[in-house]
């Protein structure tokens, strides 16, 4: 019995380990939060890297800098600073198509698929790398901001 | 039963160093077809190498493309669409490392189908062109007839090109670039989504440049 507590405990203490090292060189850590906030706030970054390398970097690539004129930069991306909620609605539904926009535009593509939690994720770890200090954004902040989504 | 391991092991490095030419030619790729023409008035057979069939298709200024577009050139061939949300992205980054590598270089072309025509207009092309940062002349981006476009992707440059709900955006392809020499023959096919496949690519490119000037 002993015996299982100290492997649960070992595994968490690696799982811990681990995740510091993993610390994204890219992101910025604040330093006011407490330590539960802390190791939250770090896991909601090093989730968030390994969805957004998965679903956005083939666009915005792996340092944030975007390609060409074609997919914008998210290095200090003003959508992210002034207008995070509209950031969110972007993610899940990609962009709004207006029925007059021509068929010019470079469309970013809907994540229906990504739940509030991994979207929170995303948005932490875009919102905090590459000059961008947003900090900690949350599952219920995510949920408020798609509520006011214009569906589309 | 270890000198066993050590003699496979030496048969192994053989067989790898011999795969290595350091100079070999590249390979024609396709079917070769056997036809029959006449030689001094005998009826003979001659063996044909698979070539790109003839095209006619609009670029992204409006300009009618063809095969002899692209006489004297090389070309890198592709198919994507403006909105894939998946590999097209990575691959018009690998083509504009090719285009920024042989702008210079009269002889290399670089041909983009659209597989989405109907959405990838003339405007919507030489929209993305001009976002992308590139010149008709080296890059041309094509729309044209959607059953002429899937079946010279699958006849000549081999590869998948077709509408499908399932997947992402609507239509399956590969991200396959192709390169062609100037005879219209396939003289390889390389992944675009890969970057250590276009760096061989480029390689490659530079190979076949040589070989039409020995
Ligand atoms: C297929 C390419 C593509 C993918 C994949 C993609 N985006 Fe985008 N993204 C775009 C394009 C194009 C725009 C600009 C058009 C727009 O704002 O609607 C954009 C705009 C943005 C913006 C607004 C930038 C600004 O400063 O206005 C943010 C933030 C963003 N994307 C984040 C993401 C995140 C996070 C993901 C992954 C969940 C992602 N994108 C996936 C193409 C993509």
């Amino acid at each position: 019995m002993n015996n299982n507590y100290f492997s649960l405990f070992s595994i968490c203490f690696l799982m811990l380990g681990c995740n510091s090292h993993q610390k994204p060189a890219e992101s910025y850590f604040p330093e006011n939060f407490d330590d539960v906030s802390q190791i939250k706030y770090a896991q909601y970054i090093i989730q968030g890297k390994i969805l957004y390398n998965a679903n956005c970097s083939n666009c915005h690539q792996h340092s944030g800098q975007g390609f060409r004129n074609l997919y914008p930069a998210l290095i200090m991306s003003t959508t992210l600073t002034n207008d995070i909620g509209s950031a969110a609605c972007l993610i899940k539904y990609g962009t709004k198509k207006s029925k007059k926009a021509s068929n010019l535009n470079i469309l970013m593509p809907a994540q229906t698929e990504l739940s509030n939690l991994e979207i929170a994720e995303i948005l932490t770890y875009i919102g905090n790398s590459w000059g961008n200090q947003k900090g900690f954004i949350s599952v219920n902040n995510v949920a408020k901001y798609l509520v006011d989504c214009t569906p589309h | 039963m270890k000198g066993y391991i050590l003699i496979g092991c030496l048969f192994f490095f053989i067989g790898a160093c011999k795969e290595i030419k350091p100079n070999f030619e590249l390979p024609i790729l396709g079917r070769t077809k056997i036809i029959n023409i006449e030689v001094n008035g005998v009826l003979t057979k001659d063996t044909i190498s698979h070539r790109i069939a003839d095209f006619t298709f609009v670029n992204q200024d409006g300009a009618i493309v063809t095969n002899s577009s692209f006489k004297n050139k090389i070309y890198v061939a592709d198919f994507f669409f403006i909105n894939c949300p998946s590999i097209c992205p990575e691959m018009s980054k690998q083509m504009y490392r090719i285009y920024e590598k042989f702008l210079e270089n009269e002889h290399v072309s670089l041909l983009s189908h659209t597989i989405d025509p109907e959405y990838d207009t003339v405007a919507a092309l030489a929209n993305y062109a001009r976002l992308l940062g590139v010149n008709s002349e080296k890059w041309q981006f094509v729309t044209g007839d959607k059953e002429q476009i899937y079946n010279i992707g699958e006849t000549s440059y081999m590869v998948v090109a077709n509408e499908d709900k399932n997947a992402p955006g609507g239509f399956i392809h590969s991200g396959a670039f192709l390169l062609i020499d100037k005879e219209r023959q396939v003289r390889g096919v390389y992944d675009g989504t890969v970057t250590s496949q276009v760096d061989l690519l480029i390689k490659d490119i530079n190979k076949l440049l040589m070989s039409y000037e020995q």
